[in-house]
């Protein structure tokens, strides 16, 4: 059952094609059926009865980012990913989804995590702040947060970290739109920092949305304040309590992850950490708002060749603007770029060259 | 087996109101949703459910509450009751009351029945008591939280100056306070279980209501007038300089600290 | 038929309905009070005062039913209570029971020939409206404390001891656990109430600390509640509380018509804010446009020397 609010958001689109020119998705495909307006459009003839909510319909709901590069450009002010996520609602209701898409969603139910693997335990038991990893850094990019430990240690913050780290719900969110199951891995997460007491720092932006953006309206708030690491660190910078870096003398483009460029319009922290671990700041096309998704995790966990194409292009991006380096402090992005860095070009992980 | 019956009430989503000629509020065209303290009561009775029972919902309002009916199917209610008649509009608190009480008889003996303690737009939170009363039950108002203590309900009633713990055997009616609790989301399992379920609606001839007992012609009150009553401006003086600003605010201060 | 009015006040007299009620209908007013209420009954114009000497009541429908009984010997016209949380759940219950027309919460009321007008807002405070009951009885609960008390003593009232057993305990109480910040918002003498400008829980706790400073009450605009600044209980507004406070310094807050609705009637407001075309500051009797934070930062280290 798709809501009204969301059917709303879906028909009122008024063939513009101006999301074409920005779905990162049908970018690499060129398929029709992959930009926003054609989900819309799909969902509304299901809702109509034209055309039936079967298997490839569901297919296609799955093949986006939910990056919100559309609604951010969206003439008529609609937000595509808000329907898309109720249609993946819909698609494993019906038992319709990828089983590839079924077997993430089985892992996270089962294990709390996507991979379906243990986390790893980072053995800190600070008094400052909270560090939330999440699945993604713990278990697909580690290093990065080990990184992020070690640049907090070197500030003199006394950081913690959960034992057993409860999921934040974004992925399952992700997967198959914002369900009750969804709401209980958000409480039980919300329950589990709220009893730690402790200001939250989150690494993954995906992470910090979701806290930020839906625990309150779920009815599972986060007592303490929640601050992305970005945010975090830059202000350590912007204190002196972490020093800069003497220059490298490498231009480097920072990648704006999507999330936090449009949820928290958040991109001076990450250009302040460049700058501080001794880079010189270039740019790239498609930044800040208009940020272009390079991928995310729970996308190449069900579709990774077309995540890889779709970083690839990012790895265009930084070309054309003459930077040696792609700078990012994300976990996810970190993931994607390095599926395909090409030669001659480095992938920067921040909070490591700021150690 | 607990049977638990919620009283929920769509209110419009918008905060600027109009009133027609005979000083109802406008509904028609205005988007509705569940007043708040009626979403806390549906948890409740949810949170109750986990545990074991039914949960039935009934509200009274147009025909185009039944999408939102069937979100509460979504959400684990087992079963939802749409009272809708044209005969109906315009009620007041006592109208509506006799409504309900005709659809709670009408779906059989209930052990519990939970309504939200007000709702936002006509603010008056006396549906709950004259529900009661017209069933012949006790009611307890402005509950926060509610437990199974083996055959009874533990309630914690938040008063003016306290939380009072009562301990109160069914049936009875049970008003909930707004963000007591938050209305859980439509599950993948509950959502599965709904399908094919559909809401049933009541006309008043259904309940046995006649004209003269339903709606403005079954209201004891009567709206005389309306005005609009704006916040009035006061425009005081503005200041820039926060030093004489704080001096002027220490003044005022002290004119009101004992 | 004559008029009378009966102020029921079972739970705790509120001396400004009484006085409110012996000003419509000077001289058939009558009381139903606690015992040891008695004196300050007679003393704010009642006629006739019963007086209720029993244990502490928990089931007010047994109490509601008691008192159906009673009316019906009374013969009173009209029906009184001050709108406390028990009283709201009485009320109704004996409306009910009487076929009586009930109006919530009104601020206002006055005669018109028999009838008895009542004035409550609805939809926040954005709309007044005038209801008339249809009934033979009028009821109304009256918004607690609104009306001030003028004494208009009355030694020879009539005093009528009453007593009320109930029978079933349907309901117990268990325990009571008094609020630790004492008085609730709604009886502040001043508030302080932060918005969105104060930014975090951590602004929110400075506020916090003022406020204790000040023996103030703490309030916050919805947005800030939303964004987890405050709890829900500080929310003042058409979704929350509604105040009256002498003095409410509102900090960060934009203004928005939902907030307004419960605190324009402060008797002073003080709006602190950055943005001078913030519409608050339209409703305040004073405005200081700059930092919040240098304000309560500045008012704070005062407070402490």
């Amino acid at each position: 059952m798709i809501s009204q609010n969301a059917l709303h958001h879906a028909e009122k689109c008024r063939f513009c094609w101006m999301c074409r020119h920005l779905c990162p998705v049908q970018h690499q495909t060129g398929r029709e059926v992959n930009t926003p307006r054609a989900k819309g459009l799909l969902l509304s003839m299901a809702n109509k009865g034209t055309q039936p909510f079967d298997k490839d319909m569901a297919q296609a709901m799955y093949e986006c980012l939910l990056c919100d590069a559309c609604t951010n450009d969206c003439a008529t002010g609609y937000q595509p990913p808000l329907f898309i996520r109720e249609a993946r609602t819909e698609a494993v209701v019906n038992e319709l989804a990828p089983e590839a898409v079924m077997k993430l969603i089985d892992n996270a139910l089962e294990t709390g995590n996507i991979y379906g693997v243990e986390k790893p335990s980072y053995g800190q038991d600070g008094t400052d702040v909270l560090v939330y990893i999440g699945e993604v850094a713990a278990i697909q990019v580690p290093q990065m947060a080990k990184n992020l430990l070690a640049v907090l240690k070197k500030a003199g913050v006394s950081a913690k970290v959960l034992a057993n780290e409860p999921a934040s719900g974004v992925m399952l969110g992700d997967l198959m739109g914002y369900t009750e199951e969804v709401r209980q891995q958000a409480k039980a997460c919300a329950d589990a920092i709220n009893a730690a007491g402790l200001p939250v720092v989150v690494l993954d932006s995906y992470d910090a949305e979701i806290m930020k953006q839906k625990y309150p309206e779920w009815g599972c708030e986060i007592k303490t304040d929640v601050t992305t690491a970005t945010a975090y660190v830059a202000k350590l910078i912007a204190s002196g309590k972490l020093e800069a870096k003497a220059g490298t003398g490498v231009q480097g483009a920072c990648h704006d992850d999507d999330r936090l460029a449009r949820t928290f319009h958040e991109f001076a922290p990450i250009r302040a950490m460049a700058k501080a671990a001794g880079y010189e700041v270039g740019e790239m096309f498609s930044r800040e708002k208009l940020a272009k998704s390079c991928g995310t995790a729970v996308a190449y966990g069900y579709m990774p060749a077309l995540v890889e194409k779709i970083a690839a292009s990012r790895w265009e991006d930084l070309k054309r603007s003459g930077c040696a380096a792609m700078l990012t402090a994300s976990p996810q992005a970190y993931l994607c770029l390095s599926l395909c860095v090409p030669e001659g070009k480095a992938l920067v992980d921040l909070y490591a060259a700021l150690v | 087996m607990n049977n638990i019956l919620v009283c929920v009430k769509a209110v419009p989503a918008t905060t600027s109101v109009q009133v027609d000629g005979q000083y109802r509020l406008k509904r028609e065209g205005a988007s509705l949703q569940w007043n708040i303290a009626d979403e806390s009561a549906l948890e409740a009775a949810l949170s109750l459910k986990d545990k074991d029972g039914t949960v039935t919902v009934v509200t009274m309002g147009p025909p185009k509450l039944e999408a939102p009916l069937q979100d509460l199917l979504a959400r684990g209610c087992d079963r939802v009751v749409l009272i809708t008649d044209r005969l109906m509009a315009g009620a007041d608190t006592r109208a509506t009351a006799g409504a309900l009480r005709a659809a709670a008889k009408r779906l059989g003996p209930a052990d519990l029945i939970l309504c939200g303690r007000r709702a936002i737009d006509g603010e008056t939170g006396q549906v709950p008591g004259e529900l009661a009363s017209a069933l012949g039950i006790p009611c307890v108002s402005n509950v926060e939280k509610l437990e199974w203590e083996k055959d009874r309900l533990l309630l914690h009633r938040r008063l003016e100056t306290g939380v009072e713990v009562l301990s109160a055997r069914g049936p009875l009616v049970v008003s909930v306070c707004e963000y007591a609790y938050s209305l859980r989301l439509p599950g993948i399992l509950s959502m599965r279980r709904a399908r094919g379920k559909t809401v049933e609606r009541y006309s008043a001839a259904d309940l046995g209501l006649t004209a003269e007992q339903c709606g403005l012609k079954g209201s004891l009150t009567k709206v005389t007038a309306m005005e609009s009553k704006f916040p009035g401006l006061r425009n005081g003086p503005k200041e820039t300089d926060p030093a004489k600003g704080i001096q002027a605010l220490r003044a005022m201060l002290r004119e009101v600290q004992p | 038929m004559s008029q009378e009015i009966l102020v029921l006040c079972p739970f705790g007299l509120d001396a400004g309905l009484l006085s409110k009620a012996a000003e419509l209908l000077p001289g058939r007013v009558r009381a139903f009070v606690p015992a040891r209420e008695q004196a300050e009954a007679a003393l704010y114009g009642a006629n006739i005062i019963h007086t209720l000497n029993c244990g502490e009541i928990v089931d007010e429908a047994a109490l509601a039913d008691l008192l159906a009984e009673k009316l019906k010997l009374w013969g009173s016209s009209i029906v009184l209570a001050p709108a406390t949380i028990r009283m709201r759940n009485l009320m109704p219950m004996l409306a009910w029971k009487l076929d009586a027309g009930l109006t919530a919460d009104c601020t206002a009321l006055e005669m018109a020939g028999s009838d008895l007008v009542q004035t409550r807002p609805a939809f926040g405070n954005s709309l007044m409206a005038s209801i008339r009951s249809l009934s033979r009885i009028q009821m109304a609960t009256v918004r607690p404390g609104l009306f001030r008390p003028a004494a208009r003593p009355n030694p020879k009232a009539e005093i009528i001891p009453e007593s009320c057993h109930i029978r079933e305990q349907r309901l117990r109480h268990v325990a009571f656990q008094p609020f630790s910040q004492g008085k609730p918002l709604s009886q502040a003498g001043i508030i302080v109430a932060g918005g969105m400008g104060v930014g975090s829980k951590e602004g929110f706790r400075k506020l916090s600390v003022l406020a204790e400073k000040l023996g103030a009450g703490l309030a916050a605009s919805r947005s800030a509640v939303d964004a987890g600044f405050a709890p829900y209980r500080c929310q003042v507004g058409m979704t929350g509380v509604t105040v009256c406070p002498r003095l409410y310094i509102a900090v960060g807050i934009s203004g928005a018509v939902q907030h307004l609705a419960g605190m324009s009637g402060s008797e002073k407001i003080v709006a602190i804010n950055s943005d001078p075309k913030a519409p608050i500051f339209g409703y305040a009797d004073y405005g200081i446009v700059g930092d919040w934070e240098t304000v309560i930062d500045q008012l704070l280290k005062e407070e402490l020397s």
